[in-house]
């Protein structure tokens, strides 16, 4: 008994203390900035990333990004008179991958400190969902580079998105748009792989598979949706739960049927893995391609079919940066600054994420819009960020992503969809390289 | 539904069923012996693909290796046996360590500990080889065999003769050798089999040893015929095979190869049934006839709906003895 009450103490006053360091810390960087009444010629610009343990391949790029476009505006001084401070936070908790509990814990401390104008993150759905509740009521500007659940900023039918996934009374309490995201969402998945097999492969008669899963069944129900406006025959359309061990018996019947190509919607541990196998085993089927969604697109699904077999392909909602020529002198740049091993398709995301935002203080500062005093100033702070909110809002702007700009929902109308097919990479091994980009009108 | 469609299904069916035969026996063995639902058995299977990866790979057999002729039946060869071999003894340690010191204990004492066997062994495949799938090389060559009008792959009649070659080997094994009476004698009664000479302990061990070894057999099969595997596998595939030997009638050896081969014949032949939400699905005074989806994704529920069916008419599966009450 006698050490459990000594516990209780440490904490209640350990606490408090931690918080008093935490809050220290925080207004460091600024005191001694801030002497006249016009307002703190410092402003922050804030991540939440997962940038450590297991998630560090995801989220460090991304970081990485965000931190070259702050670097570059202060170098630049993209901002007249105004010096950007980089603030970056990790949602990494203690299971050593990204935790959304640990996301809220950020965004609450970032909500508290009125010289923060804007977060670019979070990476996971999962973390959003946490996280947008808190930013939406202080309100504090979000934008993800990664976020492709539709139901974080729709609660439409078409999207999948009603009843127990209709999460935008939760998300968006003000009612008003606070988060923003330059990721296409999901629900554009399975019609971006219909337009590619039938249009640009040519491929007329498929046969589709689901996992009976929510992922899976959502994107197959739009594939087919999609393929069949533009004109395809879809033969068939199985649902096999995730257990299903043998799929030779169904896809000797869809042989049988003579389809030019399978559509798989669900993961690779969900059926994708066992009915790319499978398919070698039934001969009309061995050299077919196979279609699918993001579910696919992973490094086991990779190692373990190989090259064996027909193509197969995935639709991935980002944009790729990582090949194309006109990422080249973001690539230069980053490369020059954190090497190109660290690149991945998310570090051009996080830097339009956070060129946006910078982008959009100019123009609230433009606009007559004063920054606050200092951290402490909650009251011009929240005067500020609002004024951030709304230009990001109306921003039009063009980054190595594209053109971006944000529909009344917060989504970015920059909808494109990237194909990915299964072959050797420059090392031999197989891999997915990147095919082509979709734009989903 | 075309003939020749009905005859490739059957041979599609006929390898799932051999697969499930052979993990099913070890199931009936262990419990015609000492009445014991080796709930281990299906992760000794799982085991089973696991060595004959590590053995292809110690002979220098990757995912994309196709090796020919003699090196192939060799390479063959000596993965099966070793998988055999290691199943085999991985069996008889099992049950001296797991079932034999728990013999004369109440009956639930050596099924919770074959449980934790199970669990034991499906951590031990995670540990050794990760969470999620592994691909199985695959070596043998994709021949398509055109018998008339129906082309079969050559993987599928591999497997057929293999699973029933070990099959009979075993059926022979047990009738006609010396070792094969005295398990047959221990099977009956215990007690009087050990008045008689026989030496029970070892004839249990050789039981384990046949039982397991089998499941290693399988285990190779099944690489060849579906290319990958996972650490769970042998949870969902001896789930199938223990209702295999239940079907035959638990205890009885052909009716485990029955039983097994009638279950992926019925899981083939399932996808037979229509779907009810196509638009081209067959109908009846205007009906949909079919199930959703089509039969494919209900083959568990149509196996169960028949297994129960046998049972309520059989209740000792299709070929089991109604077991004499033991004093």
């Amino acid at each position: 008994m006698k050490r459990s009450w000594s516990r209780i103490l440490a904490l209640t006053m350990g606490i408090p203390l931690l918080l008093a360091m935490l809050v220290a810390c925080g207004s460091g960087t600024t005191t001694g900035t801030t002497t006249t009444t016009t307002g703190s010629t410092t402003i922050k610009i804030a991540t939440d990333l997962p940038v450590s343990g297991k998630d560090t391949s995801s989220g460090k790029p991304a970081e990485n990004g965000a931190h070259l476009a702050v670097d570059q505006a202060n170098k630049n001084h993209t901002i007249p008179n105004i010096t950007l401070v980089f603030d970056p936070k990790d949602d990494v908790g203690p299971a050593g991958i990204h935790d959304p509990a640990v996301g809220a814990a950020n965004v609450t401390s970032l909500v508290g400190d009125a010289l923060v104008a804007g977060i670019v993150g979070p990476f996971n759905s999962s973390v959003a969902k946490a996280e947008m509740p808190i930013t939406n009521q202080a309100p504090l500007a979000q934008i993800s580079p990664a976020n492709t659940n539709q139901c974080l900023t729709k609660n439409t039918a078409e999207a999948g998105c009603t009843g127990a996934n209709n999460l935008i009374p939760t998300l968006r309490p003000t009612g008003k748009v606070s988060y923003f995201r330059i990721a296409t969402t999901d629900d554009h998945q399975g019609p971006a792989g219909a337009d590619y097999m039938y249009k640009t492969l040519n491929l007329k008669k498929v046969y589709v598979i689901d996992d009976a899963e929510t992922y899976g069944i959502g994107i197959s129900n739009a594939f087919v949706k999609e393929f069949t406006a533009d004109g395809g025959t879809v033969l068939g359309h199985s649902s096999e739960p995730g257990s299903t061990t043998s799929y030779t018996a169904l896809l000797t019947q869809i042989a049988s049927k003579s389809p030019e190509a399978i559509y798989f919607g669900g993961l690779d541990s969900t059926g994708g893995i066992l009915v790319r196998q499978q398919m070698q085993q039934v001969p009309a089927l061995r050299n077919l391609p196979l279609g699918g969604g993001d579910g696919l697109v992973s490094n086991t699904f990779a190692s373990t079919i190989g090259l064996n077999g027909g193509s197969t392909f995935g639709t991935v909602a980002v944009v790729d940066t990582t090949t194309s020529t006109s990422a080249k002198t973001f690539r230069d740049q980053y490369g020059a600054v954190y090497g190109a091993a660290n690149l991945s398709v998310y570090s051009a995301s996080a830097y339009d994420c956070a060129n946006i935002i910078i982008q959009a203080i100019k123009t609230a500062l433009a606009n007559g819009a004063h920054t606050p005093q200092n951290s402490n100033d909650a009251a011009g702070g929240k005067a500020f960020r609002q004024a951030v909110i709304s230009a990001i809002q109306s921003i039009s702007f063009d980054g190595v992503t594209g053109h971006q700009a944000f529909d009344a929902n917060g989504d970015t109308t920059n909808k494109v969809i990237s194909i990915y097919q299964l072959a050797a990479n420059a090392t031999g091994k197989p891999d997915w390289i990147y095919k082509t980009a979709v734009t989903v009108s | 539904m075309s003939v020749q469609l009905l005859f490739q299904i059957l041979v599609v069916g006929l390898a799932t069923g051999a697969i499930y035969a052979l993990i099913a026996l070890g199931y009936t063995m262990v419990y015609g012996i000492i009445e014991l639902i080796n709930f281990a058995h299906g992760d000794i299977f799982m085991i089973g693909t696991l060595v004959s990866i590590a053995i292809l790979g110690l002979l220098g057999i990757s995912r994309d290796s196709h090796p020919t002729g003699l090196t192939l039946v060799s390479v063959m060869l000596i993965a099966c046996l070793g998988s055999i071999l290691v199943c085999a003894v991985l069996g008889v340690v099992i049950e001296r360590v797991a079932y034999r010191p728990l013999r004369n204990s109440p009956r639930l004492a050596p099924l919770i500990s074959a449980i934790g066997v199970s669990l034991i062994l499906e951590d031990l495949g995670k540990l050794w080889k990760g969470v999620s799938y592994i691909s199985f090389p695959q070596i043998f060559p994709q021949i398509t065999l055109n018998v008339g009008l129906v082309t079969i792959s050559g993987v599928n009649i591999l497997v057929i003769v293999v699973s029933f070659s070990l099959m009979i080997a075993l059926q022979l094994m047990v009738s006609r050798t010396s070792t094969g009476r005295a398990m047959r004698a221990v099977a009956q009664d215990r007690e009087a089999a050990a008045l008689m000479g026989v030496n029970v302990d070892r004839i249990i061990a050789i039981t384990f040893f046949i039982g397991a070894g089998l499941a290693g057999a399988a285990g190779f099969i099944y690489g060849l015929q579906y290319g990958s595997t996972i650490f769970y596998i042998g949870f969902q595939i001896g789930l199938i095979a223990f209702t295999a030997a239940v079907f035959g009638g638990i205890g009885n050896l052909v009716g485990a190869m029955l039983g097994g081969v009638l279950i992926g014949l019925i899981e083939a032949l399932a996808s037979f049934i229509p779907d009810a939400y196509a638009s081209d699905a067959p109908t009846l005074f205007g009906l949909p006839l079919g199930l959703p989806h089509g039969g494919a994704a209900w083959h568990e529920a149509i196996i169960f709906a028949i297994l129960i069916l046998i049972l309520v008419f059989r209740p000792s599966g299709l070929l089991g003895q109604q077991a004499p009450e033991k004093v």
